[in-house]
């Protein structure tokens, strides 16, 4: 860190669709993000966590540019994302997404695949583009007998390996992995994990890493973000905010993490029955009608956003509930 | 106490081409009443087509061959269609993890509940429209009168899943099979479900036979586990027993590759390495050989010993010193 602008960041960043509700009914207005300004720096890990529906995969998409946003904007290196030129951008951000099974082209092989971004790019001649894709399917340990072989042939773990290798053949400089591995089986799940740990060493890239999963993000992330209903509502290192968590919300997730721990039984979050809208977002809080320790103050006024920097969170009580967080009842069961 | 569903070396062979997949080899499960079984596995581990078998809705050109399926002392291998439909929905509900296929768009919650009802207790529409209402308040849901003149549609994940939990009760069935009924929602939303899973079979008295691929939910939920790898059982014992001391290579692999919150950052997970055996071929001796530090040439040829102690058994020539998972 220090005087080096991130290299890649979000400014307050707004994103709303028109939602059809039928022929003749008006559309609605869905928020998808509200406001949310991130950053990662080099080499570093963002860990974006929440549930369906808080905007994370709308904020994945600003990302990688796919998406301009209605409000604010995405900064690569310091410059505005709308003068970068796509074609740039696209070199230097580059996506994993959640599901290997689509987002692999079946009529092509793998080495094709993983060539094809250096067609786009017009990097080398035929040969050379041959060699790197060939090694890069050998970093991500994928067998040499597998390169001429389809997208059917392979296992969901391999697939996810290919998309890997084809997201880092142009060597971008930020990866932005969407749910990368929650498509896949528990043991392969780690395999993959590990490689994005290894390959980001090897190649020095940082990595906005989106997941539902918080023991997943633990395990991976310097920093995390978590959102609610489109808006970032506690952020900071991870440790600090796993181990003294500011906001309910985040608590709730902490406490829904499950480990293998036989006779824990099961958790009451005390959430309630509402279900996050975000063609409705409640007034004040957007967390307030699941909140159990909302008071009046929640429904009406908007809680003041978290900094920039360091461990905060959107939560009038922040102080109050991290204490309450902290203490020995309250520390989330089998953890340590 | 005699076993609710006792199922004994269960086969499912599903034809391919010129072969056959072998899904299920010989598969032994049995839970008593009240109690929850968790059969744990990954995909193609011939879990959720052990299920399938339970309720005789396995794929149409799948071969289902056991030397006995016993729910409630009847063997229900040998019944016919019209006799399984009898069961099927009254006396074994069933919850599957897509609640979006499985509810039909094109009628409303309520026609859909009411349905179950109607079919196998014969009731009046007001008497089926009113034990409807009923379970959708039991399963948590607010504003039952509502939700039942609602589309599927209009039903957040969560609530869709409460519904075919509720959907599954109508009949006050004796067991629950419910196929990864939490993968597909959110995680504060899984614990909520799971919660409400335990707390009706507390109240009603069911078995539940609990599908899923996460250890996490089993250690919480299960009373007995049977983890399964490529078509077997390859440990089984009550969750207590399996969890202090796994003894089967897979399973030890799947709780040490699983991250740990507390952890934090840096040390590589423990993944295994390989992937899962194609079961288009006759595999000889241990499925999991060819992924094992401990498989050595006999266990790739076989047999495979399988040890039954009290209340935990499995198959493996070199498994795991008791309590070997401290160590780790």
């Amino acid at each position: 860190m220090g005087l080096e602008p991130p290299v890649l960041a979000v400014e307050n960043v707004f994103k709303r669709y028109q939602v059809s509700r039928g022929l003749l009914r008006p559309k609605r207005s869905l928020q998808a993000v509200r406001g949310v300004s991130l950053s990662v720096d080099k080499q570093r890990t963002l860990g974006i966590v929440g549930e369906s529906g808080c905007g994370k995969s709308t904020l994945a998409r600003m990302l990688l540019n796919l998406e301009r946003p209605d409000e604010g904007d995405i900064l690569l290196d310091g410059r505005s994302a709308g003068t970068v030129g796509r074609l740039d951008f696209s070199a230097r951000v580059q996506p994993v997404f959640q599901d290997p099974y689509s987002t692999l082209n079946p009529r092509r092989t793998i080495l094709e695949t993983v060539m094809h971004p250096l067609r786009v790019h017009a990097r080398g001649e035929r040969n050379a583009r041959e060699t790197r894709a060939a090694r890069l399917l050998d970093l991500v340990g994928l067998p040499r007998r597998a390169h001429h072989a389809h997208p059917n042939q392979l296992s969901g773990g391999q697939r996810q390996r290919v998309a890997i290798a084809r997201a880092l053949v142009l060597e971008p400089q930020v990866l932005i992995c969407d749910e990368p591995t929650s498509a896949l089986d528990v043991s392969i799940q780690a395999q993959i994990l590990n490689l994005i740990q290894e390959l980001q060493k090897e190649f020095g890239i940082s990595i906005v890493f989106i997941s539902h999963n918080l023991a997943v993000v633990e395990h991976l992330c310097d920093e995390v973000a978590v959102m609610y209903l489109g808006r970032v509502v506690e952020n900071g290192p991870t440790a600090d905010v796993m181990a003294s968590p500011r906001h309910p919300y985040t608590k709730a997730l902490l406490d829904s993490v499950l480990t293998p721990d036989v006779g824990l039984g099961l958790p009451d979050l005390q959430l309630g029955l509402e279900f996050p809208d975000p063609t409705n977002v409640p007034p004040g809080c957007a967390f307030h009608p699941r909140c159990p320790h909302r008071e009046p103050v929640c429904s009406t006024e908007v809680p003041p956003a978290c900094a920039q920097a360091g461990h905060g969170s959107e939560c009038h009580f922040a102080d109050r509930l991290a204490g309450a967080f902290a203490g020995p009842a309250a520390v989330c069961a089998g953890r340590g | 106490m005699a076993a609710l569903l006792d199922i004994r070396n269960l086969h499912v062979r599903i034809p391919v081409g010129f072969g056959h997949v072998h899904a299920v080899r010989g598969v032994n499960l049995s839970v008593e009443a009240g109690q929850t079984l968790c059969v744990v596995g990954e995909s193609g581990s011939g879990k959720s087509m052990s299920a399938l078998s339970v309720m005789n809705l396995l794929p149409p050109r799948a071969m289902r061959d056991a030397d006995r399926i016993l729910f409630d002392g009847v063997d229900i291998a040998q019944l016919g269609p019209r006799q399984m439909a009898e069961l099927r929905g009254n006396r074994i509900g069933m919850v599957f993890q897509e609640p979006m296929t499985s509810l039909n768009p094109a009628y409303t919650v309520g026609n859909q509940l009411m349905e179950v009802h109607r079919r196998h207790r014969g009731s009046s529409r007001s008497a089926a429209w009113a034990r409807a209402a009923e379970l959708l308040e039991l399963v948590g849901i607010s504003n039952p009168e509502m939700r039942l003149r609602q589309y599927p549609h209009q039903l957040s994940g969560g609530l869709r899943q409460r519904v075919m939990i509720a959907m599954a009760l109508m009949c006050e069935p004796g067991l629950l099979i419910a196929d990864e009924p939490t993968s597909a929602l959110d995680v504060t939303i899984q614990v909520q479900i799971l919660r409400l899973l335990r707390d009706l079979q507390r109240r009603l008295g069911i078995a539940v036979v609990l599908i899923t691929h996460d250890l996490g939910v089993v250690a919480r939920v299960a009373d007995t586990v049977a983890i399964m790898y490529a078509g077997q059982v390859v440990e089984t014992g009550s969750a207590r027993a399996v969890f202090a001391s796994p003894r089967h290579p897979y399973t030890n692999g799947l709780l040490r590759s699983m991250p740990k919150p507390g952890n934090g950052r840096g040390e590589p997970l423990q993944a295994i390495p390989g992937t899962v055996p194609s079961l288009l071929e006759t595999i000889p001796g241990c499925a999991f050989a060819e992924r094992c530090a401990r498989a050595d040439e006999a266990c790739r040829v076989g047999p495979i010993a399988t040890t039954i102690e009290e209340r935990h058994s499995f198959s493996c020539n070199h498994p795991a010193d008791i309590r070997a998972r401290e160590e780790v």
